[in-house]
């Protein structure tokens, strides 16, 4: 694990060096590109992005205005560069994006298969999200976009993403504001050495308004940015069973969402190795402020998460393995082991989060009382060698038993249903037996100066443990009003490691 | 006629003593209205009106921000005091108006059968009027409100103006901005004492979007205002055969248009008495500066026009009666003066770059001339044209279009007695500075007419006139020294002459 | 019993017969949680009662608006995460009606709300607002708007449904006859002045699996004929 770190550290180095230093800059108005938020600006952008690859690279610079866009394709050697009060909007048109026939997906900037390219300086990104996605809504409804329009709404495929570089080396992202996508925000997808810094994400406009997703990458950096996310805010994914996402550093980073802050997930087919994430802060969150996921058959190993501050957020940590695509997997199995989370702290609250943001999480899974951190593997899959250290989680308590009711006894803890083809959430269980963590089918698990604080009473044990092996309690602390001789831990069929 | 005008200076005075001073100003975000351009305030501001209207009246003032709303009435002692700033906007969505039963059509803010009313201020009136038209295209696209759809757009009735006021007495409207209606922007229908005073209107963000619309209205003022409409900027409109317009002055106006600048009709069924107009300017408008047209057997007269200045616009002066709606009722046009006019006319498309421009249309045609035309039982009788300039750009080109001024070639000129009225409706007219047709009385007293190149065509034809008295009449094209510049047929001179 | 079982069985046609789904949408309705709907909601179920009934289902998401007016044949499914949302301003529950609601219905059959969803009525923002104008002497002391509110209806059933935050009661049903209220959560716990249901005059009720959490009474059951109540509690366990 050390190891891992130092590897990062050098990565990160080696990254900063690889940015190249472009040759030239050019004023997109030379081109003719109009700032005056009604001249639909692709053709001529694209004219510039090409005679600039063309020539040996650069930077394509946008002066402060309005710059109508549709799809446009950036080109190796190309950094679009968007100075203070500089704008690319999207037209809101649907019909002006184009749907990539190798990603099958729509987006305004686009990058497949080039290098050294970025996007720089202070200026912003407009996806327009909800004039787009509800202009998409009524082409399907009109017939001549082909679309189910399953939850009433545009699936994913025809509504725009901001930016979705694919297969790309190389890219620097840093400065700018993404706003208001129709999809999720920015994607990189399968790319090496990219470098995200200083960006500010809000996207709120629609549904799947991811802030970042980081697709079976190789190399990453995420720093010194701030998210404010309808979905998840950090989001890594695999969707190739062949590829694995690794070597990614997020540090000095912040964020809210109406769904988790840090997710590992869901798709996670070839899975995830040698993460470190350093030093988040996490507000005003639905979900769960960390929540790694291993339900596809990938593996997930190697993953240090080191300072994380969550205040307002419906869930601190959730640790899942799961069986969601049985027949797509070949029976591969799930991965979930070698993760270290320290220094923690967290606060859970009563109401509901993210109240008031656009696009609120969905209420769901009820009834069930606040729900508390969990890892929750499956009897044969089980998550191995996680440490807990340093942790301190605040509750609210209050858990009612005539809302919800789910006891310890053993036939009531084995009946807590498996699950393992559902969409894994923090809730998805409804009502879990304790207040304060849950943990199941996992083995070698080491909890470490934990702290469990409930302000109110709440029916439930702080902790419950059921089928586990190697389980390590230490230094473990528990208050909860009036509760003086309440047995706290519940252990269920689980074997303690020999201090 | 020196009369009624006097009448009417008085006018102007009385609306502006009538004004009440109100008794008291409440703030809308008392009331919980958001100015924040995303709450829809719609029943917080009608309720706000209805409780000072209902406890002595007042102005609802509204600071600084966006207040999005739907329909609105306007009650009887309430004035809407929009402060710099402040902006009423429109909601986006259709479902959010009214249809009024009495009037038939959708208005943003409406004002029925109310004394003492007002909007004040000058803050903003957003009609958003393009994405409501374009968000009614769609719910009439998936059944959910039945329109035909022509012109591939909602009919005027499914598309909200922003202002219709009707029947209603003392009504003031000062200072603010209005802009962007899906329909007409300002309809003022049957109502008395109406004072506009300083306003702005941008209207331009769908088709019909009219500046002002004065319907069957008495006692009008319109001053010290500025217009820039796609369709008609200042419009008096008569539906109601048993009305009549009258009383109305403008004074010291800028009007912009892809329609015309001052227009009297279309629709004119009882008429217009007792108009003076003065000290308009007219800009970058697409048909007519000055247009008068009695065509749905209602009655024009007493309408006096001093002091225009109209550049960059197609045509300056256009006068009509038609037959299109009369049933049984003879259309009379008598007894107009207008008197100090400088226009300048353009070869190219004067309202281009406009949003929403003019449609180009009647082609082939050259430059159209200003024109008089009346029917041949139906004349326009007892105008007056004196001191008017009017510079036209030439380039006409017979190869193009052609109408000579044979007998034969003018009396081919088809009456169109039933069509839309438009200075461009002839298509071709034989001349390029003034054409008068079936009109009896017609005065013209230092008439320049101007053209920076030659034309195949003749200055003037007048054809079927009697009374015609041309005084001071001068004509300048280059290099048509010997041309022939004015061609009568059918036509009497005044005393003899 | 006998009445029971025709009282079921006039339930169960009383729900199927509207066959027609029609999504938000389709009318306008925004899930935005910010645009308010009242003027596309009412629409939608005018539109949907005037073309042989139907549902009008929403999907995840937050829909905001004030008071809208149920008509026979219209069934409204709140799918799982579907909220609707009350507005804040006392202005916007500006029916005449002498029980004002967030929804209502005077004198309709066959209708009802279904699903997962929530009905949120801001109750606090909404006492707040309507201190404040009373303060002001803009409004006045008037009747105090209930999440739901039906009279003379008849065939209503409202099932599944999560009932927050109302300012005052959560039902009100005077006069209806046929009524499944079933497998309803109201909750009210931050309200001061949140209550449940009121019943008055209403024949044949069934109320099933019913979780109540007010700060006042919880069910108020006057005048009414053949009322079965199985199954339903409070917060502290107390069977209603």
């Amino acid at each position: 694990m050390k190891k891992t770190g130092k590897l990062i550290a050098c990565f990160i180095v080696w990254v900063f060096i690889s940015i190249g230093v472009f040759a030239k800059d050019y004023p997109v108005s030379g081109f003719g590109a109009k700032n005056d938020g009604r001249t639909l600006n692709t053709a001529i952008v694209q004219g510039a992005i090409d005679f600039i690859t063309a020539n040996g690279g650069g930077r394509l610079v946008f002066d402060s205005g309005v710059y109508i866009m549709g799809s446009v394709y950036l080109k190796s050697n190309v950094t679009l560069h968007l100075k203070k009060g500089a704008e690319l909007r999207s037209s809101g048109n649907g019909l002006d994006f184009v749907k990539d026939p190798y990603i099958g997906w729509m987006s305004m900037i686009f990058a497949l298969k080039q290098d050294n390219i970025g996007i720089t300086g202070d200026g912003m990104i407009d996806g327009m999200g909800f004039t787009t996605a509800l202009c998409m809504l009524e082409y399907a409804r009109k017939g001549f976009l082909v679309d189910a329009m399953s939850y009433d709404r545009a699936k994913e495929d025809n509504r725009p993403v901001n930016i979705y570089f694919r297969e790309c080396n190389n890219v620097t992202i840093t400065g700018i504001k993404l706003k208001d996508p129709a999809n999720w925000n920015q994607v990189y997808d399968q790319c090496k050495n990219v470098y995200v810094d200083s960006i500010t994400v809000d996207c709120k406009s629609y549904w799947n308004n991811d802030g970042i997703d980081i697709v079976d990458c190789d190399g990453v950096v995420i720093k010194n940015s701030y998210f404010d996310a309808a979905d998840d805010i950090i989001c890594f994914k695999s969707h190739d069973a062949t590829k694995i996402c690794q070597n990614v550093v997020v540090e000095n980073c912040s964020g809210r969402s109406s769904a988790n802050g840090i997710k590992f997930g869901t798709l996670s087919r070839g899975g995830f190795r040698n993460f470190k994430i350093t030093n988040v802060t996490i507000f005003d969150t639905y979900r769960s402020a960390i929540t790694l996921q291993s339900v596809d058959g990938g593996i997930v190993e190697n993953i240090l998460i080191d300072g994380v501050k969550s205040y307002n957020t419906g869930n601190v940590i959730f640790l899942r393995i799961g069986d969601r695509y049985k027949p797509l997997n070949d029976g591969k199995a799930s991965i979930l082991k070698d993760v270290i989370i320290k220094n923690v702290y967290a606060e859970v609250p009563l109401s509901k989060p993210d109240s008031g943001y656009s696009y609120e999480g969905p209420v769901e899974d009820l009834p069930r009382n606040i729900s508390p951190s969990a890892i929750v593997g499956l009897p044969d899959w089980r998550i191995e060698n996680v440490t807990l250290s340093n942790i301190e989680i605040v509750y609210p308590g209050g858990g009612n038993p005539y809302y919800a009711k789910r006891g310890t006894s053993k036939e009531e803890l084995e009946s807590i249903p498996e699950m393992p083809f559902a969409y894994p959430e923090f809730s998805q269980f409804k009502e879990l037996p304790a207040w304060g963590f849950y943990v199941r089918h996992a083995d070698n698990i080491t909890f470490d100066n934990v702290i469990l604080r409930a302000k109110e009473a709440d029916y439930r044990p702080a902790i419950v443990v059921d089928d586990a092996k190697d389980l390590k309690l230490q230094k473990m602390t528990i208050t909860e009003p009036a509760a003086k001789n309440k047995k706290q831990t519940i252990l269920n069929n689980v074997t303690q490691k020999k201090k | 006629m020196i009369n009624y005008v006097k009448q009417l200076q008085i006018l102007i005075l009385a609306l502006g003593l009538s004004i009440p001073l109100f008794a008291k100003d409440y703030p809308a975000a008392s009331f919980g209205a958001k100015n924040d351009g995303v709450t829809l305030n719609t029943s917080v501001i009608q309720s706000a009106i209805d409780f000072i209207s209902e406890n002595g009246g007042g102005r609802l003032v509204f600071a600084p921000g966006v207040y999005l709303a739907g329909s609105l009435y306007i009650k009887s002692d309430v004035t809407l005091h929009l402060e710099e700033g402040a902006e009423l906007k429109g909601s986006a969505n259709p479902f959010d108006y009214v249809q009024d039963k009495h009037i038939g059509w959708m208005s943003f803010i409406f004002s029925v059968k109310q004394k003492n009313i007002g909007i004040t201020g000058p803050g903003v009136i957003n009609g958003n009027g393009f994405t409501v038209a374009t968000n009614m295209v769609s719910y009439i696209q998936r059944g959910l409100v039945t329109d035909a759809l022509s012109y591939d757009r909602p009919d005027a009735a499914n598309r909200p103006t922003n202002i219709y006021f009707r029947e209603c007495e003392k009504v003031l409207v000062a200072e603010g901005t209005q802009k962007d209606p899906a329909c007409w922007n300002f309809v003022v229908d049957q109502c008395t004492d109406v004072m506009i005073d300083r306003i702005k209107i941008d209207s331009k963000a769908y088709w019909n979007n009219d500046g002002i619309d004065i319907v069957d209205c008495e006692r009008v003022v319109i001053k010290d205002s500025y217009i820039d409409a796609s369709d008609d900027a200042i419009c008096f409109k008569s539906h109601d055969a048993s009305k009549i317009g009258q009383d109305v002055v403008v004074d010291n106006c800028t009007v912009r248009s892809s329609a015309s600048g001052l227009k009297f009709g279309t629709v004119n069924r009882g008429g217009f008495r007792n108009f003076k107009i003065t000290n308009l300017k007219v800009i970058d408008t697409y048909r007519s500066a000055i247009t008068i047209q009695a065509v749905d057997g209602g009655l024009v007269e007493n309408i006096l026009i001093d002091g225009v200045k109209s550049y960059n616009t197609w045509n300056a002066i256009y006068l009509r009666m038609g037959d299109r709606w009369s049933g049984d009722k003879t259309s009379t046009l008598n007894n107009v003066v207008i008197r100090n006019v400088y226009a300048e006319i353009p070869f190219d498309k004067p309202d281009a770059g406009y949003r929403y421009e003019g449609p180009v249309e009647d082609l082939p045609r050259n430059i159209s001339p200003s024109s008089i035309v009346g029917l041949p039982d139906w004349r326009i009788k007892n105008v007056v044209l004196s001191n008017i300039e009017i510079v036209y750009p030439g380039g006409s080109n017979p190869h193009y279009a052609k109408r000579g001024t044979s007998k034969q070639e003018l009396e081919s000129i088809p009456e169109m007695h039933q069509a839309y009225p438009e200075f461009s409706q002839f298509k071709e007219l034989p001349a390029w500075g003034f054409y008068v047709r079936h009109a009896d009385n017609i005065t013209f007293d230092n008439v320049k007419l101007k053209i920076k190149g030659s034309d195949y065509r003749p200055a003037i034809v007048i054809d079927d006139a009697k009374d015609i008295d041309l005084k001071n009449v001068s004509i300048e094209e280059p290099g048509n020294k010997n041309k022939k510049e004015i061609i009568m047929n059918n036509t009497t001179k005044k005393g003899g002459k | 019993m006998k009445k029971y079982k025709l009282f079921v069985l006039l339930l169960f046609v009383g729900l199927s017969v509207s066959a027609n789904e029609y999504n938000a949408s389709f009318f306008g309705i925004k899930s935005d949680g910010i645009t308010n709907n009242t003027g596309s909601i009412q629409k939608a179920i005018d539109y949907i009662s005037e073309h042989r009934g139907g549902t009008l289902v929403f999907y995840v998401g937050r829909y905001l608006t004030g008071t809208i007016h149920l008509k026979s044949g219209v069934k409204i499914r709140l799918e799982e995460g579907a909220i609707l949302v009350g507005a804040s301003s006392p202005y916007d529950y500006n029916s005449k009606s002498a029980t004002k609601a967030l929804i209502e219905a005077d004198g309709q059959s066959n209708i009802g709300i279904y699903g997962k969803g929530v009905i949120e009525g801001s109750g606090n923002a909404l006492i707040k607002n309507t201190n404040d104008l009373l303060s002001l002497g803009y409004i006045r002391k008037d009747s105090e708007p209930a999440l739901v509110s039906l009279s003379n209806c008849m065939n209503v059933s409202f099932t599944g449904i999560h009932f927050w935050n109302g300012p005052y009661n959560a039902l009100v049903l005077n006069g209806c006859k046929t009524v499944n209220l079933e497998g309803l959560d109201i909750n009210g716990k931050n309200i001061a002045t949140s209550a449940g249901i009121v019943l008055n005059g209403c024949k044949w009720v069934n109320l099933k699996d019913l979780f109540v959490e007010v700060k006042k009474t919880p069910l108020v059951n006057l005048n009414n004929q053949f009322v079965t109540v199985q199954n339903s509690i409070t917060s502290k366990g107390i069977s209603l």
